[in-house]
């Protein structure tokens, strides 16, 4: 008798064992499953016999195909889209061509919400369309948006990818951007503006200084130094103002203590103070890669629920910054 | 054997029922015992060990409350709202200490440095919450563990009891939790893990029940507290603590007790912000369960000759002194009066030969 309660011990024992290594290996737990389910059997209702899924779950099915497109793997990548929960008619945001230019993200440098899209991203060329089926703990989980986007939604992106670059030819591109604002503003131009030429501060995509009013002559601050400054900050693609600080509320940081983006440090490392300037800072040295929320109106949601940097909000993704900056004597 | 036959065996409730009056026989047949005991023998002295779990909370209500990658702090309510740079209080539960400048910004916005791998990552936990407790409430809670050791004493009177007690706590303090905000809030850690108090309590009682062997007393006890070097006394204010308790004791004998007693204790205490500006109030109730032993100190000596074997109560003639006087036969832990098969020792070795009985001994 004893010898059978033993063995039942046993028996419990190593299924409970087996239970807790399935649950802790990585293996798909319940709610994934039906997920899973859940996507197949979509599929199959609207035929689509050409779906892939990939490790993480996702399902992958090509619209368009480009042979001999640039991969998009950790390339800069311009889309458009159109994401809608599995199944519904309506979609939740539709981004083409009508809205403008394509939205930019890098793909591989975890700057992209949901993250199963980043994921997916990398089965395209440039010049493809791709349909992307989600599961949601890849996609927004438990997030919610009013009644487009419910708690743990499967979602489905449609990605037309129209350009890849590398980082280094956004490098490039911005440099010129800056060059053609430089040229198009007669910042260089003594007559227009007397006190100096335009300065390129920095080695990549340098940052561009040119002082509008004289400071204290020679009283330039000094490394971990509290400084106070206002500013205006505008984008210089379209020139819309991101954000500012005023008189009434300086922004104050210790100077070049890693505190601030590169390209500010640098650029009032040249400053005095009481002095007015103008600093055009390339993505390089501010937001880089940012971070893309997708669809954009998501934004605020992620940043409440600590998903994404708050700056995701005010600057995408390699947008060149034009600071006004004014660095206040003495805080 | 002769000295033995002077032996006057006497039953001292046997006694008092066989002469039907409250006669002291103790006078009536000058029978001696020593005064001191018998007046130390109406105290009990009680010795007690166990569990606490203390039960931390307090509120921050009329503070701001800044939370940032490696502190929180709290800062009295002077302004309106919170000036960009500020200092406040660190340590609110035991020694609240004053912090240099702090900063009360958005470290992942504009114009802060860019943050590498931005999709959830972990520092965006650990980015500067500020929260108006007038706005919206927010306490902390926690449950720390302690092992107290309680010395007492009381004096019987009929079912009362009356008395006081020295006790000493050892306490293992863990992590408070928010009782609001917990997504963004991290738990309250204090600056160190263990502490002490010592009370000082007088303690009132009343046996209100007995079941067999067992008696069921009610004690209320109130008293001070003295905290461990951890907290900073000079900030602190404590009042008087109040602890209500039920101890469950088994009369081995009329001189020794096994008891265990569960109660809660009502204490909290004040501490002031080192510049006199604010305070905040912690509540520190707890719940013991300890468990110990009582005894009584016999008003009469075992007998002092080892050929008696008398296992009641009785009167001998001294050897020393040629008095009479009352000695037990039995150890204080066992019946002194015991009947017939009271008493009998209950050997290990009998255990497995009787196994089958209903009580195998």
């Amino acid at each position: 008798m004893q010898q059978v309660i033993a063995a039942s011990w046993v028996l419990i024992l190593g299924s409970l064992l087996f239970s807790s290594s399935c649950s802790d290996g990585g293996v798909e737990g319940p709610a994934d499953a039906a997920q899973d389910s859940t996507i197949t059997s979509e599929l199959m209702s609207v035929g689509n016999d050409s779906a892939s899924r990939d490790d993480n779950g996702i399902y992958t099915y090509p619209i368009v195909i480009n042979p001999g497109g640039r991969p998009s793997s950790n390339g800069v990548l311009s889309i458009y889209y159109t994401v809608r929960v599995l199944g519904s008619s309506s979609p939740i945001d539709v981004y083409d061509r009508n809205d403008g230019d394509p939205l930019v993200m890098r793909q591989g440098a975890n700057a992209i919400y949901p993250v199963g899209l980043d994921l997916a991203l990398p089965v395209m060329n440039e010049g493809d369309t791709y349909g992307f089926i989600i599961p949601s703990h890849l996609a927004y989980d438990t997030l919610e948006f009013s009644t487009l986007i419910p708690s743990n939604s499967i979602i489905e992106f449609e990605v037309e990818l129209v350009q890849v670059r590398a980082e280094s030819e956004v490098v490039s591109e911005e440099a010129t951007a800056i060059n053609n604002y430089i040229d198009d503003a007669l910042l260089d131009s003594l007559d227009l503006n007397p006190l100096d030429s335009v300065e390129l501060i920095g080695q990549t995509g340098a940052v561009a200084y040119k002082r509008l009013a004289a400071g204290q002559a020679g009283l330039t601050p000094q490394q971990g130094q509290l400084v106070g400054i206002t500013y205006v900050g505008r984008l210089l693609e379209d020139s819309s103002v991101f954000d500012n600080r005023f008189a009434n509320q300086p922004f104050q940081f210790p100077f070049n203590s890693n505190t601030v983006i590169n390209g500010l440090d640098l650029g009032i490392g040249q400053m005095e103070f009481g002095e007015e300037a103008l600093l055009i800072i390339p993505s390089f040295f501010a937001y880089r890669e940012s971070a893309v929320v997708v669809p954009g109106f998501l934004v605020d949601e992620a940043i409440t629920g600590l998903i994404v940097p708050d700056y995701a909000a005010r600057v995408g993704a390699y947008q060149t910054l034009i600071f006004e900056v004014e660095l206040l004597n003495g805080i | 054997m002769y000295r033995y036959s002077t032996i006057v065996v006497l039953l001292v409730v046997g006694h008092a029922q066989l002469f039907g009056q409250n006669m002291d026989i103790y006078e009536r047949y000058n029978i001696y015992r020593s005064p001191i005991l018998v007046f130390l023998n109406q105290f009990s002295i009680t010795l007690s060990s166990g569990y606490g779990a203390t039960n931390y909370n307090h509120d921050l209500s009329g503070f701001y409350f800044y939370q940032d990658a490696s502190r929180q702090v709290i800062v009295p309510k002077n302004e309106e709202s919170l000036p960009v740079r500020f200092a406040g209080f660190t340590d609110w539960l035991n020694a609240p200490t004053l912090t240099d400048t702090l900063v009360n910004d958005n470290f992942f916005d504009v114009p802060y440095r860019f943050l590498p791998n931005p999709v959830f990552n972990d520092t965006l936990r650990q980015q500067v919450f500020l929260l108006d407790t007038d706005t919206a409430a927010l306490s902390f809670s926690g449950v720390s563990h302690s092992i107290p050791v309680n010395l007492s004493i009381h004096y019987n009177y009929k079912e009362f009891r009356f008395g006081g007690g020295i006790g000493w706590e050892r306490q293992y303090v863990r992590p408070l939790n928010p009782q609001s905000f917990e997504e963004q809030i991290r738990p309250y850690q204090p600056n160190f893990s263990k502490t002490s108090f010592t009370r000082w309590y007088g303690l009132v009682g009343y046996k209100f029940y007995d079941y067999y062997d067992f008696s069921f007393v009610g004690e209320l006890e109130v008293g001070r507290a003295t905290f461990g070097r951890q907290f900073n006394n000079e900030l602190l204010t404590r009042g008087v603590y109040a602890r209500l308790g039920i101890s469950i004791e088994q009369n081995w004998s009329e001189y020794f007790r096994l008891l265990i007693k569960p109660s809660y204790e009502f204490k909290n205490y004040t501490i002031a912000m080192p510049e006199g500006m604010a305070s905040v109030k912690h509540n520190q109730n707890t719940f013991f369960l300890q468990f110990g032993i009582s005894i009584n100190i016999p008003e009469i000596p075992r007998t002092p000759m080892k050929s008696d074997h008398v296992q009641l109560k009785h009167v001998i003639t001294d050897p020393a002194t040629g008095r009479l006087v009352e000695v037990r036969g039995q150890p204080i832990w066992k019946k002194q009066n015991p009947k017939v098969g009271e008493n009998h020792r209950k050997l290990w070795r009998y255990k497995n030969r009787n196994k089958r009985k209903l009580n195998p001994y």
